[in-house]
Parts: C-alpha cells; structure tokens; sequence
C-alpha cells in the first residue's frame, strides 16, 4: 500500500479519525477540573465538525479505503449522518438531566464518543476482523456507560446482563465469522456475499449465516434474544439508554445489509423462514407483553421489541425492494424512539424521575407543547396516519402483501391493534387525566426547539414523503 | 380557484384549526373566528353543490397530482353527487356544532374548536378522496381529533369509552387497508376509478369483501359491531355525539357505496344474505333494546344503529333485487332509499342530540326517570323535542319517512319477510321516540327541575333551521333524487355488469 493509497484512505476517513481525536481529548481534558466544564461543548462541537466533514465529503459512488477493511459508499455515508444527527439531538437534550444526576465528566463524553465510532465502524466496515473491532468498541464503551451511574443499584443489574449477554451475542457472531472464513476463505464482506453467486449454498453456510443473524437478532433485540432490554433500558441513565435504542439499531442494520445485500440466500427458504418467523413472534412477544407495564421505560423497550420485529419482517421482504423498507423502517424508528425518550429525558430532573406511566397525569395542562410532541411520536410509533410511522408499516405490510404473504400481513395487523393501545393509554394519561405531577420539570426554550425538530420532521415528511423515498430507493436500489 | 374547491374545503378548516390552536386570549374572538371559519367552509360546499353538474356520471372537480409516485398514490379528489350532498350535510352539521359550541361553557376551548375544526376538513377529505390510500389516511386521521374531543371533553367514564372507540375502529380500518394493498399488489393502483374496473375473481372478491365489509360494518355500525358506539356516545360532548351520529356513521356508509358495493359485487351478492339478516336484526333488536333505555343518549345512540340498519338494508337488498325482478329502477330505488336515510339520519340526530345536550345544560342529567313534565318549564324547546321525536320515527311529512318508505318498498320486491321486519321499525321507533317524549316532556314537573331556561335565541335558530331542512327534504325529496340519479344509475350499470 503506497502513501497515496493511505492519505487517500486517511482523507476518506476523516470524520471518524477526528472524533477518535477528540475522544481522547476530552478525556484527557476531563481530568482537569479548571477545565472539566468544557466537556460538553467540547462533545457537541466534535460531533457537529464531523458531521459537517462528512457532510462536505459524502459522494455517490462507492470506494474502499484501508486495503479494503473500509468501504465508504452513498450507504453508508447517508447513515452515518443519520448517526451524527441523533447524536447531536441526544446529546443537546440531556445536559441538563446530567447535570442533575452530576453524570458529567469526561469519560462520559469520551466513552459515548468511543460507542459511537464503534458504530461508525461498523456501518463502514468491510472486513470481518474490522467489523468485530467496531462491534467491540462500542459494546465495551457501553457496558461501563450503563454502570456510570454507580449508586443506583439496578444500573449495575443492566449493566451485567447486558454484558454477559452482549458477549453471548459477540461469541456467536465470531463463531459464524470463523465458518464463514473457512468457507469463503475471504474476511472480506463483499466476497462473502457474493459467495453464492459462484458457489452451491452448503449447510455449513447456511448455519453460519444463522449463528451471525442470532447475533444480529441479540443486538436488535428481537424476541426470544430480546431478555436484556427491557432491564437496560430502565436501569441505564436515559441518555446512554437513548443512545442505545438508536445508533446501534442503525448500525447493525447496515450491517445486516452488507451480509445480505444481493446475496442469493435471502431467497432461500430455510433461512428466510428464518427471519420471517423471527419477525412475527417478535412483534407478538413485544406488543403482548407492553401491554402488562406500568413503567415507561419497560413500556418502550417492548414496543422497540415488536418494532425490530417489523425491522426483521422488513429484511424478509426486502427481496423485491432491496432493502429500502427495512432502511426505512430502522429510520423512522430510531428517530421516533430518540424523540420519545429525549423527551422523557426532558421532563425528568434531579428530584424527579419519570418511572411510571402514570406519572404523565395531566402533562397537558402543565405543558401544552411537550405533550403535543410526545403524541405525535407515539402516533407515530403505532403507525397512525399523518406521521411517518404509517408509512413504515404501511411499506412492510405492502411487501408482505406482494409477496402473497397475506395471513402473516393479517396476523401482524392484528397485534399492531393491540399494541395501539399502550400508546394511546400514555395519550390518555397526559391529556384526559386531570391533575398534574408537580415535579414535573419542563424548561429551557433551546430545547424545546430541539425537542421539536424530530416531531415536526415526522409530520413534514408525512405531508412531502417524496424526496425521502426517492433518495432512499435510489442508493439502497 | 373553482377548479380546486375541494382542496379549499379540505384544507381551509384543517389550516385554520391548526392556527387557532395558538390563540386562547379571547373567547369571544374564538367563537367568532370559529363561526366565520366554518361558515366560510359552509358556502363553499354551497357553491360546490350549486356548480356541480348532476346531468354527468363523471366524477368532477378532479385534481390529481403527483404524491407519492414511487408507491403509487395520488393526490387525487373528485366528487359524484353523492359526495357532494354528504360534504354539504357534513359542513351544515359542523357550521350549526360551531354555533351551538360558542354557547357553551368550555374548557380549554380553542384546542376544542381546533378539533373540531380538524374533523371537519378531514371528513370532506374523506368524502372526496379518490385514491384509496388517501380516503385510508383521511379515515384513520379522522379518529384522531374524535378521540381528543370524546376523551378531553367527555363524561366520567370517557378514557374507556375513548379508547374503545379508537381501538375499535383502527382494527376494522387496518384490515381495509390490507384489502387496499392486496387490489393494488394485482392491479397496480390506487385509483378508485380503476378499482372500478377490476376483475377478481369470486374468492378473491368475497376475501376482499369480508376485510373491507369489517371495517365498515364497524363504522356504521352494524349490528354485532356496535357496542362502541353507546359508550361514545354516552361519554361525548353533545357536539361530538352530533358530530359523531351525522357524520362518522356515514363515513362507514359511503365506504360502503363507494368502495364495497361497486369494487367487489360479486363477493357482496355471494354474501348478501348474511349482512341483509345483520340489518334486520339492527332494525328490530336494536330498536327494542333502545326502547328500555333509562339515559337518553344511550337510547338515541340505539335508535342510530337501528336506523343505520336501514342504510345497509338498502345496500344488500340490490343483489336480492336484481335476481327477482332484474329491473335497474328498483335497484336504484333501493340505493336512493339508503342515501336519503343517511341523510336524513344525519339532520334528525343531530337535532336529537342537541336536544338531549340542552336538557343535560340545564338540569345535569341525561337520565330520563330523572326528568319530567318540561314542556310547562319550556315550552319552545318542548315543541322542537317532539318534532324531532316524530321525525326520528318517521312521520310522513318529514325526511326520515322518505328512506324509509323507499327501502321498505324495495324489500317488499325481494320477500315479504323482509319487509315484514323493516316495517316493524315503525311501531318500534315510534314506540321509543313517543315514550321518551311522554316521559321527559309531559307529565307533572319534577320537584327540583324549577328552571325557568326555556331555548335560548341561539338554540332557537339551530333547531329550527334544522326542523326546516327536515321539513324541506320531508316534502319536496324529488330535488335530492333527481340529484343523485345519474350517478346512482350509473353506479348500478357498473354493478350490474360486474355480477
């Protein structure tokens, strides 16, 4: 490799590079106390000037880059800004709960930052050994970001089960790593995919290929490998469980993307079954057991468990469109769940935390707005009309049906109704419940107009869906 | 601007309700902004049922414009006469709402206009869609701003008579979305007008039938499908329980003219039977169980579905017609019986409910062994309760009669057991609406009912304009029929082809 081949590479990969930087300057800052109140901005503006570099740098065409560990294409630049942006959101919204937990510091920002790359890596990786270095990163910031909260007992339970089974997920997916080199004798990930373009499909692949989309289904949380988040997501500081329910979604999407694109096996019927069946008892477990909490974040977890369902129901469709309803399906989710759980990071404070749905009572006539956002996101998680989410549902359910797969679209349908009921009994909890919790705290106008930006993008996009479709069926076509 | 009138009435209330949203300083302002707004609404409804030409089968004022290309929907509206009168019935119903809301004492009164505002323009979207996928979304919109008003507005038990009514009616809705996308998987649209020219075959058609009849035997609703619609009504505000009688029901009723009859004939006259015995169970159970009613919301929400029961009789009966007498005049007598009924349903309800509000104003009580001898208190009112009373059980002179004649004589072509239990509505709803005039108006004044509020200048103008509306289409019904007849024909030539 010659140095124009790496400062090519260097230049491809810059925005990652930068914040790898800037993640080990803020911590080092973070040592400092004269300085440690410039974590923060120091966060934000890292985040902002990469977003902004691979805003300047994003290209059409698609080039590997590192000896072609890397690969930087429309894809994945177009995700990645997707990551920056929620980022950037997650971040701006939970200052002040930080603040108020006195969470900041600077192995806080620097481990979010190291999570973050680790996904980055992952949506960009194009070598196996790469991608599990990707996958490892983030996972190791993340384990010791849930236990950052170090007196709060049930975040030190989330923080165990998500490791003991996050490494389960990681064994797995290095064990169908290891087969796949063995067969393909490649790491690269494009020459595995392709592998059955020129080759007989052998059980040994297909096993592997099961035992890689395990892992897959651990990290997604689909149902039954779905254990370890609802206990995270309530046990985890909200910021971190925000970050989880979103960027990592994001980034073993694309990952799932790469194994599958244009690969032959998608149409083969054991393991396609596979992920189909996966999808529906998913969206059954997650809706069923939603249901029964009285927590919201227990709540939102399993909803996110019937949601990866539908992702999983999306992939299995994703034959005849090419990946395009799940992609679009992963993006309306995340974002719907970062702005449901920004704004539950909002309305909570040091003296108050929102645990119980019930503790919504009244919202409305305390904050107008806020509850008007915080519909809208549910509407929109359930699939409703004039939000993005019906067309999320409405693209599988459309898939399904070309597919002639009309009594799973039916069954699926059929639980999406029930799952509309927990949202609309937080609906009901802020607006027809009168009486209000009085430690609920809502300030600070920068960011309520934070806040709104994901709201208003679900309605807007609603109303003018089709740049967002054009776009996404172009670069995933 | 002609050209796009219905653009206008859709998004005319939908923009400003969304406005009004931000204003809550003045009340006064309020109620007059939200009058003008749905006056404003009104006339252009009126210049769109005065421009429209009823001697063309075509659908007219068309716009349609690119949405969303790559999934194949439109924004495509366009009316026949039978959307234009419902869009005409739906702006008078919510411009007298928006008159009789500004005499009440209201919380939170601007989000309240707001959604009603909503409803408003979402209806007319509803009524004018021509593109599947946008009448789905303006259908499942519409629940949205109902279950606000039902659960921010209603009565004590209003969180699960909201959430019933939402449930309820999403799961019939979503199965019709699913019928929707399985006739575009095969013919590669969303446009009805294409629908109207496709081909399943008989299983495919009773499949389709069945997921999209659901939906809208939800709404109507149909007899086994009905229990939302007393606990919604009995929670609602009195606007929304008009809103809801005039004009929700007969969403469920022009889907089925619009996407049921017309799109899958063959699977509806294979079916036909069964939903024929569904009516007339609706007729004559329901209207006996609205006869031992103790609330009167409940017992006029049951008098609906009875009612209701006609309109889906005048539906199914035309496979049944055409079989024994093969003639096309009396299919469409059947079809014009069940579009006089829905609109007429839509002014007498909506009276009625105003009526029942009125009482529960002033004396907080919707129980009738509560209430006694009013007509000495109220005399003006009294004589608006009886007549809407007499009109709710189809005296002749008024617009109920006329539907119900209609379809009667239309079920006495197919079999005389039929008629035998359609008639029977007319002992029953008199019974009903007779008792419930004998107890609440006449008789001796209760002890604690000393109220001297007889209706006031406001309730006087809404409730005789509608006594005269019903009054108009009671005697003189040949301007409506002569209205909607080409488009009826023309409806029954495609039906009648198609099986």
């Amino acid at each position: 490799m010659n140095l124009n081949n790496t400062l090519m590479s260097i230049s491809n990969f810059l925005p990652e590079i930068f914040l790898f930087i800037m993640a080990m300057t803020i911590l080092l800052v973070g040592i400092f106390k004269s300085l440690k109140r410039y974590v923060f901005n120091l966060t934000v503006i890292s985040a902002l000037i990469a977003l902004l570099l691979s805003l300047f740098a994003y290209r059409d065409d698609s080039l590997f880059i590192f000896n072609a560990s890397l690969i930087k294409s429309n894809v994945t630049e177009f995700f990645k800004i997707i990551c920056y942006v929620v980022f950037l959101i997650q971040i701006l919204i939970s200052q002040k709960y930080l603040r108020d937990k006195k969470l900041i510091s600077g192995e806080f920002y620097s481990l979010l930052l190291f999570a973050l790359i680790g996904c980055l890596i992952i949506i960009s990786a194009n070598n196996l050994i790469t991608l599990f270095l990707g996958i490892e990163l983030s996972s190791l910031s993340l384990y010791s970001l849930i236990a950052l909260n170090r007196t709060s007992l049930i975040s030190g339970e989330a923080a165990i089960k998500y490791f003991v089974l996050s490494i389960i997920a990681s064994a797995l997916i290095l064990f169908g790593f290891s087969y796949l080199y063995g067969i393909t004798n490649s790491l690269m990930i494009n020459e595995i995919a392709n592998y059955l373009s020129d080759n007989e499909l052998s059980n040994l692949y297909l096993f592997s290929y099961i035992l890689v989309f395990i892992g897959v289904a651990f990290k997604f949380a689909v149902a039954p490998f779905h254990m370890w988040l609802p206990d995270v997501y309530e046990g985890a500081p909200l910021p971190i469980t925000n970050f989880i329910a979103s960027i990592p979604k994001i980034a073993f999407f694309v990952f799932a993307y790469r194994f599958l694109n244009d690969n032959q096996i998608l149409f083969e019927d054991n393991f396609s079954k596979f992920i189909l069946y996966l999808g529906v008892f998913s969206i059954f477990i997650g809706n069923m057991y939603a249901l029964a909490q009285k927590k919201i974040m227990r709540m939102l977890a399993y909803s996110g468990v019937a949601n990866s369902g539908f992702i999983f129901l999306a992939i299995f469709a994703s034959v005849e469109f090419n990946f395009s309803v799940a992609a679009f399906y992963v993006i309306t989710y995340t974002v719907t769940t970062v702005s449901a759980i920004s704004i539950i990071t909002f309305i909570s404070s040091n003296k108050f935390d929102l645990v119980y749905i019930k503790d919504l009572k009244g919202l409305s006539s305390k904050s107008g707005l806020i509850s008007v956002l915080f519909m809208i996101t549910l509407l929109s998680t359930a699939g409703i009309p004039l939000t993005i989410g019906f067309y999320a549902k409405y693209l599988v359910l459309d898939a399904l049906v070309d597919q002639s797969m009309i009594i799973t679209a039916v069954i699926v349908v059929l639980f999406t109704v029930v799952g509309l009921y927990y949202y609309l009994r937080v609906i009901w909890f802020m607006f027809f419940e009168t009486g209000f919790n009085s430690m609920i705290k809502s300030n600070g106008a920068i960011n309520l107009i934070i806040l709104s930006i994901i709201p208003f993008a679900i309605i807007a996009i609603f109303i003018f869906p089709n740049f967002a479709f054009n776009y996404l069926f172009a670069i995933l076509t | 601007m002609i050209n796009n009138i219905l653009s206008f009435l859709i998004w005319l209330p939908i923009i400003s309700g969304l406005i009004i949203l931000f204003y809550k300083r003045n009340d006064a302002v309020l109620n007059f902004l939200n009058i003008i707004i749905n006056f404003i609404v009104f006339s252009l409804s009126l210049i769109l049922l005065n421009s429209y030409n009823q001697s063309s089968s075509n659908f007219q004022f068309v716009e349609n414009v690119d949405w969303i290309p790559t999934l194949n929907i439109y924004y495509f509206l366009g009316v026949d006469a039978i959307s234009v009168l419902l869009i005409f019935l739906n702006t008078i119903i919510f411009l007298i709402v928006s008159l009789y809301n500004s005499t009440l004492n209201l919380k939170k009164r601007n989000q309240y206009y707001a959604s009603f505002l909503l409803a408003n323009g979402l209806t007319i979207g509803v009524f004018s869609a021509l593109d599947a996928i946008l009448f789905y979304i303006f259908f499942e919109a519409l629940l949205i701003p109902m279950f606000l008003i039902i659960g921010i507005w209603g009565g004590a038990n209003r969180i699960y008579a909201s959430i019933k009514f939402f449930v309820y009616t999403f799961l019939g809705s979503i199965l019709l979305l699913i019928a929707f996308l399985y006739i575009n998987s095969s013919i590669a649209s969303f446009n009805v007008l294409s629908f109207y020219e496709s081909n399943f075959s008989l299983i495919e058609q009773e499949w389709l039938f069945i997921a999209m009849a659901i939906a809208f035997a939800i709404k109507i609703p149909m007899f086994p499908f009905h229990t939302w619609l007393p606990d919604a009504h009995v929670e609602a505000p009195t606007s929304g329980s008009v809103v809801l009688a005039a004009i929700l029901l007969k969403v469920g009723a022009y889907g089925f003219i619009r996407y049921v009859l017309p799109v899958v004939p063959l699977g509806a006259s294979s079916l036909d039977m069964f939903f024929i015995i569904l009516s007339l169970i609706a007729i004559v159970y329901v209207g006996i169980v609205a006869i031992t009613q103790n609330d009167m919301k409940k017992l006029i929400a049951y008098s609906s579905i009875s009612h209701m029961g006609f309109v889906t009789l005048g539906f199914f009966l035309i496979f049944q017609l055409f079989n024994s007498t093969n003639s096309q005049n009396d299919i469409i007598v059947s079809l014009s019986g069940s579009m006089y009924q829905i609109i007429s349903h839509g002014f007498v309800s909506a009276a009625l409910f105003i009526c029942v509000g009125s009482i529960y104003d002033r004396y907080k009580t919707k129980k009738i062994s509560d209430l006694s001898g009013l007509l000495n208190q109220m005399p003006v009112y009294s004589w608006f309760f009886v007549f809407f009373a007499l009109a709710n059980c189809g005296l002749p002179g008024t617009s109920s009669f006329v539907g119900e004649l209609l379809i009667i004589l239309a079920s006495f072509k197919t079999n005389f057991i039929f008629a035998f239990l359609a008639s029977s509505t007319l002992i029953i709803s008199a019974v009903y609406s007779l008792w419930l005039v004998k107890r609440v108006i006449y008789g001796e004044l209760k002890v604690g009912l000393n109220n001297n509020l007889d209706a006031n200048f406001l309730e006087k103008i809404i409730l005789f304009s509608l006594a005269l509306i019903v009054l108009i289409l009671g005697v003189y019904p040949d301007y409506m029929m002569t209205y909607m007849n080409i488009t009826l024909q023309n409806m029954t030539n495609n039906i009648i082809l198609k099986i």
